[in-house]
C-alpha cells in the first residue's frame, strides 16, 4: 500500500513475471525508458500502445515572485512533459472507482459538502441572514454549555442551572416576557436581541429552513467531533475534566429534534432554534448527573456520538428517506382509514390508500386534509410524503362527486377484463389499449400486485386483472391524472432498478 | 514517434525479437496496473514516477448545456518526469 517500487524491485518482479533472467529484465527496462526519454527529450510525442501518450507541450513564460525577497521575476517560457494514460491503462488503474458515472444534478439541488459555482436560489442577503441565524444558535449554545459547565462540579448550583430553561423556552411566545423576567445570564439577553433582529425579516422558505437545518446540523456535528478529540486526548484526572464529554456531545445530539420542528415552525421563523438547543442542554446537564463517573461518561459520550452520527447518515442517504417517507404515508393513510366507519380491504399501495379515503369522506374533504396536513407537518422533514399525498386529494373531488349517489365502494370495484399475457405483450401496451396512455401501466401492476414480484420481468401466460378505470381515478384527458401515474412510475422504476 | 516505429528501434536496441520484447512489455503492463490497484507508485531511474492518484468527486458545468454535473470520484495514473527528464526536456526545445 502507498509503497514505492524501486527499479530493482521493478527488475524483480518483471523477472519474475516473463520466466526471464534478471539480467534481461534490466537491460529491457532500461533500453526501453532510455529509448523513450531520449525521443521525449527531442521534442517529440511518443505513443506507446497500452501505457500512453508522452508530449512535451510549451509553457508560457509568467510572471511570478522570488520567494526569498519578493522581488517580482519571471519565469521563462520552458517544455514540459505531459503524459496521458492510454484508454485501457486508465481504466484498469480505475477498476475500483469504475461502478461511478458522471450524473446530472438536478437544477434545484443544492449541495453544501461540496464547492459548487454558485447557487442562485437565493438573493445575497437572504443568504446572509441564513447563515447568520444559523451561526448564532452555534454560538449562543456554547455559550449556554460554558456556562452550564462551571457551576457543575458544586451541587448547590444545580437550581441555577435550570433557570435557563424556562426562560429560553417562553423566548419563542413573547420576547417582552423574557425582559421582565431574565435574570443575570448574559447569553439569553444576547439571544432576545438577536431575535428581535430576526423578526423583522421576511419568514424563511422551506427550502431555506431546509438549508439552515443542513448548515447547522453540520456545524454542529464538526463542533462534536472536534471536541471529542480533544477531551479525549488528556488525561482524565479532575472530575472538572472528566464531565466535560457529556456536554460537548449535546450539540451532536441536538440535529435531531431541531430538524423535527423546523417545519413545524414553518411561517414563523427560525429564532427558536436556540431554545431547543437550551433544553437539550439541560437534559444534558441531568444526564451528567446520572453519570459523574469518568469511565461512565466517556463511554456515553462515544456512543452517543457514534450513534447521531450513524444517524445523521442514515438520515441523510437519500435511499433511506424514500423508504421512511413511504413508509410514514402509509400509516397516514392507515390512521385515516381506521377513521372512517365503513370498512375497507386495504391494499399495501400507497395511492389508492391515500384516494380511497378521500373518495368516501364526501362531507368534508378539505377537514380531512387539514388533519392529514396536521400529522404530516408533525413528522417534521417528510415532506415529501405530504406533497406526494396532497396532489392526490385535490384531485380526487372530481371522481367522488361522480360516484357519491350510486356509492359503491370504489376500491371493490371488480376487474374489466382479464387478460392472458402474450409474448410481445407488456404493461404499456396494455394500459394504452384500455386506458388511451401507456403511463397507466402502473395501475394494472398495482392491482395485480400481490401476485407479480417484478413489474418488468412477468411470466408469459400469466392472467392479468385489468382494473377499473374509476378504481384508479384513471383519465388519459386528465393531466393531473397523468402525472400521478408517473410519479408512482417513477417510484416503482426506482425500487426495481 | 508511434508505437511501431519504437518497438521497431527497441528491438534493434536490445537485439531480440519481437516475441520478446512484446512479453516483456505486456509484463511491464501489467506489473503496472496490479501495483496501481494497490495505489503504489513505481520509480524508474532516470525517467520518472508512475503514480496512481486518487481524485475526488466535483461540480462541473457542462458549457453547451449549463447542465451541472457530478463527476465521480475516480483512480488516474499520472507520470512525473524525473529531474534529470525535466532539465533534458527544458532545455532541448526542438520543436
Amino acid at each position: 500500500m502507498n509503497t514505492k517500487i524501486t527499479q530493482p524491485e521493478l527488475i524483480e518482479l518483471l523477472s519474475k513475471k516473463c520466466d526471464c533472467t534478471k539480467r534481461e529484465a534490466e537491460q529491457f527496462l532500461k533500453e526501453f525508458f532510455a529509448l523513450a526519454a531520449d525521443t521525449v527529450a527531442q521534442g517529440e510525442n511518443l505513443k506507446i500502445n497500452g501505457l500512453g501518450q508522452f508530449r512535451s507541450i510549451w509553457v508560457e513564460p509568467r510572471a511570478s515572485v522570488n520567494v526569498r525577497t519578493g522581488e517580482p521575476m519571471e519565469i521563462a517560457g520552458h517544455y514540459k512533459l505531459s503524459f496521458a494514460p492510454d484508454k485501457a491503462m486508465r481504466e484498469a488503474v480505475n477498476a475500483p472507482f469504475s461502478c461511478f458515472i458522471p450524473e446530472v444534478l438536478p437544477d434545484d439541488a443544492i449541495i453544501d459538502d461540496i464547492s459548487t459555482v454558485d447557487n442562485d436560489n437565493t438573493d445575497d442577503t437572504e443568504k446572509d441572514e441564513i447563515i447568520d441565524t444559523a451561526t448564532q444558535p452555534e454560538s449562543t449554545s456554547q455559550k449556554e454549555l460554558t456556562l452550564v459547565e462551571a457551576p457543575l462540579p458544586a451541587p448547590e448550583n444545580v437550581p441555577q442551572e435550570e433557570t435557563p430553561q424556562p426562560v429560553s423556552e417562553e423566548e419563542n411566545t413573547s420576547e417582552k416576557e423574557i425582559y421582565t423576567t431574565e435574570t443575570a445570564s448574559a447569553t439569553t439577553t444576547e439571544e432576545v436581541t438577536n431575535e428581535a433582529v430576526d423578526e423583522n425579516t421576511p419568514p424563511l422558505t422551506e427550502t431555506q429552513l431546509d438549508e439552515l437545518a443542513d448548515f447547522v446540523l453540520q456545524e454542529l456535528i464538526a463542533n462534536a467531533q472536534t471536541e471529542a478529540e480533544m477531551s479525549a486526548t488528556p488525561n482524565e484526572e479532575t472530575p472538572t475534566d472528566t464531565t466535560e464529554p457529556t456536554p460537548t456531545d449535546s450539540p451532536s445530539k441536538e440535529p435531531q429534534p431541531e430538524i423535527i420542528n423546523l417545519p413545524e415552525t414553518g411561517d414563523t421563523d427560525s429564532a427558536d432554534i436556540p431554545s431547543e438547543v437550551v433544553f437539550l442542554v439541560d437534559e444534558e446537564t441531568l444526564w451528567q448527573k446520572i453519570c459523574r463517573r469518568p469511565i461512565l461518561s466517556t463511554i456515553c459520550a462515544i456512543t452517543l456520538a457514534a450513534v447521531v452520527f450513524i444517524g445523521v447518515t442514515l438520515y441523510r442517504s437519500p435511499e433511506w428517506r424514500a423508504q421512511y417517507a413511504e413508509i410514514w404515508s402509509e400509516r397516514i393513510a392507515a390512521l385515516v382509514t381506521a377513521s372512517d366507519d365503513s370498512p375497507r380491504q386495504t391494499s399495501a399501495d400507497l395511492t389508492t390508500d391515500a384516494q380511497a379515503p378521500t373518495q368516501n369522506e364526501i362531507p368534508a374533504p378539505a377537514e380531512n386534509a387539514k388533519a392529514e396536513q396536521l400529522h404530516a407537518t408533525n413528522t417534521g422533514r417528510e415532506n415529501n410524503s405530504v406533497e406526494k399525498i396532497v396532489p392526490v386529494e385535490k384531485s380526487s373531488p372530481e371522481p367522488t362527486e361522480q360516484t357519491v349517489t350510486p356509492r359503491p365502494d370504489v376500491t371493490t370495484l371488480p376487474p374489466i377484463a382479464t387478460v392472458k399475457l402474450e409474448r410481445g405483450k407488456r404493461l404499456t401496451l396494455l394500459a394504452l389499449e384500455y386506458y388511451g396512455d401507456k403511463v397507466f401501466w402502473v395501475y394494472i401492476y398495482e392491482e395485480n400486485r400481490n401476485r407479480i414480484s417484478n413489474p418488468n420481468n412477468i411470466p408469459i401466460g400469466f392472467s392479468l386483472n385489468i382494473p377499473d378505470a374509476r378504481k384508479y381515478g384513471i383519465d388519459a384527458n386528465d393531466k393531473a391524472s397523468i402525472d400521478r401515474a408517473n410519479k408512482l412510475a417513477d417510484e416503482l422504476k426506482k425500487r426495481y432498478k | 514517434m508511434e508505437h511501431k516505429q519504437f518497438f521497431a528501434t527497441l528491438q534493434e536496441h536490445l537485439g531480440k525479437d519481437k516475441k520478446e520484447v512484446d512479453n516483456l512489455y505486456s509484463g511491464l503492463l501489467q506489473i503496472i496496473k496490479e501495483r496501481s490497484l494497490s495505489m503504489d507508485s513505481i520509480s524508474i531511474q532516470g525517467f520518472g514516477v508512475f503514480e496512481p492518484r486518487k481524485k475526488l468527486e466535483r461540480v462541473t458545468v457542462n458549457p453547451a448545456t449549463g447542465k451541472r454535473m457530478l463527476i465521480p470520484p475516480r483512480i488516474v495514473l499520472t507520470f512525473k518526469p524525473g529531474a534529470v527528464l525535466k532539465s533534458r526536456i527544458k532545455e532541448n526545445p526542438a520543436q
